[in-house]
């Protein structure tokens, strides 16, 4: 997967404008969630090839499941813009539950960070998780309001029907590898 | 906590319906030549009057098949012709001649070309094709060239199909003396281009190049699209034809669908390999292939192989293409009757070393196409051993 299919995939994955709708207002924890989850999924990555080896699965088929996965995802995303609250860990504890997991680690993260390191890819995906987390912190200096978040939920709905492309995208390169 | 519960839900539906394990038997080239040995021995043992071999046994109901296909029985030729050229296997070589008796009783001449054709019935595409694609593997066996011209007069019968944009028609009709319009040969299509090819090289300066190239490029270009195939047609044919051509003879159209066909051959031999014969595999991924659908991929695989080792423009393909071959060869393998299974077959011998399908039932191409992928992964597994 090069570099620029992955950002898309991952930025839409993350989905920075509907995540923002329900972050924490602490920007600590929202940036020590992001560390923790850029270390989580690094480390996924990290042993994504290992992991499909032990699944007996080869990386090719493995596209296939993330395809589903990220397809579902977006429709979510697409049908249902605003999220609910997620429960917060008290003080830091919010960098942990909510932001790490599951609004920064979610299925369509994990699943793109595993495909990515059965490919042998995981530099690329550590970067691309970088730049979609970036913009999730980038989010925080939009200030909530009425307007900003018509706005946030309108883009998070784009984001959506970006991750079904994506999940497209990906299947039909499922069928097309060898 | 019931978000953790959702999950675990999710990855395991995906586990089951849609990344099943897949199951890759080891092969060997003791194993594989072995499987080769029972295959091409089914074959042999079913030779019957009049130069026709057995050409099916259900083994629950113990009935030996009526049926025949001059297709098929051209395919079972040319498996025999390719184990005598490989192997030097005398009691293969003796049972491909066998054939031909069946052959010679069969043909349909008219003008200047010769088609395989049972007496009353039109001729075929796929018939001819494949019937020259085994004589002229004959000749590579024997270096006998008495059946030379009968190679030029079904190569001239494929010719005289083709059509102005390259494709060539399925059918000719004894009715009205002309070939059917708009009627493709599944098979056809990729046995002609394979004949045209092997008679470039074999018959060089009488012109087989120039049809060769024209259905090449309408094989990779337009097939599909004028033959009603959504994804790439799975067409082991083809990648022969493809893998003859070689390097020299492709351009980059032909190597573009080169790349699909690999594709589409590795998708199929991924979702074999998760299929399982009970189970949730079972119900998610449908009846395991049947032995001829595990030949057809081993081929062409093995044939997209060869050609991606000669040409550096699929070279990337290469190790893919050996891992998906191992695969689907180990499958073949590990399904095929043995000895000890087959005695407990009403017939063993109509049952040892044949692949049934699960309503228990095999015919001739179910063992023909298994042993001519082994033979090719062959091959692949002493490129790896040398390594």
């Amino acid at each position: 997967m090069s570099f620029a299919f992955l950002l898309v995939a991952l930025v839409a994955s993350t989905n920075p404008c509907r995540v923002r709708l329900v972050l924490p207002e602490r920007r600590q924890a929202v940036v020590l969630g992001a560390l923790i989850a850029l270390g989580v999924a690094g480390g996924v990555a990290a042993v994504g090839g290992a992991v499909l080896d032990a699944l007996d699965i080869t990386p090719e088929t493995f596209r296939l499941a993330a395809a589903v996965v990220l397809a579902l995802e977006g429709a979510r995303a697409l049908v249902l813009a605003r999220p609910a609250r997620e429960p917060e860990l008290h003080g830091l504890g919010a960098a942990l539950v909510p932001v790490a997991f599951p609004l920064l680690l979610t299925p369509g993260v994990v699943m793109l960070t595993l495909t990515a390191g059965g490919d042998d890819d995981v530099a690329l995906a550590v970067g691309a998780l970088v730049v979609a987390f970036a913009l999730v912190l980038l989010t925080t200096l939009i200030r909530r309001g009425a307007r900003a978040d018509a706005l946030l939920a309108a883009g998070g709905r784009l984001l959506g029907a970006a991750e079904i492309a994506v999940g497209v995208a990906l299947a039909v390169q499922s069928v097309h590898d060898v | 906590m019931i978000y953790i519960a959702v999950l675990a839900l999710g990855a395991l539906g995906l586990r089951v319906m849609v990344v099943p394990a897949e199951v890759c038997p080891a092969v060997t080239p003791a194993n594989a030549r072995g499987a080769i040995a029972e295959a091409s021995g089914w074959l042999e043992r079913g030779v019957r009057p009049g130069g026709l071999y057995t050409y099916g046994y259900n083994r629950k109901d113990d009935a030996v098949s009526q049926d025949y296909n001059i297709t098929r029985h051209a395919g079972v030729m040319f498996g025999l012709y390719q184990l005598a050229e490989e192997t030097g296997d005398e009691k293969a070589l003796a049972a491909a001649e066998h054939g031909l008796m069946f052959v010679h009783a069969n043909l349909l001449r008219n003008g200047g070309w010769t088609a395989f054709a049972e007496p009353g019935q039109d001729a075929r595409l796929g018939a001819s094709g494949l019937l020259a694609i085994a004589l002229v593997q004959r000749r590579f066996a024997t270096g006998d060239e008495s059946e030379d011209d009968l190679i030029r007069g079904l190569a001239h019968f494929l010719a005289a199909q083709q059509q102005a944009d390259g494709s060539v028609l399925g059918r000719w009709s004894r009715e009205t003396e002309r070939a059917v319009p708009d009627e493709y040969a599944k098979f056809g299509t990729g046995q002609a281009l394979w004949t045209f090819a092997l008679l470039d090289k074999l018959f060089p300066g009488e012109g087989w190049g120039q049809p060769a190239r024209r259905l090449a490029r309408y094989v990779a270009t337009r097939r599909d699209d004028v033959e009603g195939y959504v994804l790439t047609f799975p067409d082991h044919w083809s990648a022969y034809a493809l893998a003859e051509l070689g390097p020299d003879g492709l351009g980059e159209p032909e190597i573009a669908y080169a790349r699909e066909l690999a594709g589409i051959l590795g998708l199929n031999s991924r979702l074999e390999s998760q299929s399982g014969q009970g189970g949730l595999n079972r119900v998610f991924r449908g009846e395991p292939a049947s032995g001829a659908g595990l030949g057809t991929v081993t081929e062409g695989l093995a044939a997209l192989w060869r050609l991606s080792v000669a040409d550096p423009r699929l070279a990337d393909l290469t190790d893919n293409l050996a891992a998906r071959l191992r695969c689907t060869a180990g499958r073949a393998v590990e399904r095929q009757i043995d000895p000890f299974e087959a005695e407990n077959a009403p017939r063993p011998l109509l049952a040892r070393g044949a692949w049934f399908t699960e309503d228990g039932y095999t015919q001739m191409d179910h063992q023909r196409h298994p042993l001519s992928g082994l033979l090719a992964t062959l091959e692949v597994l002493d490129a790896e051993s040398a390594r």
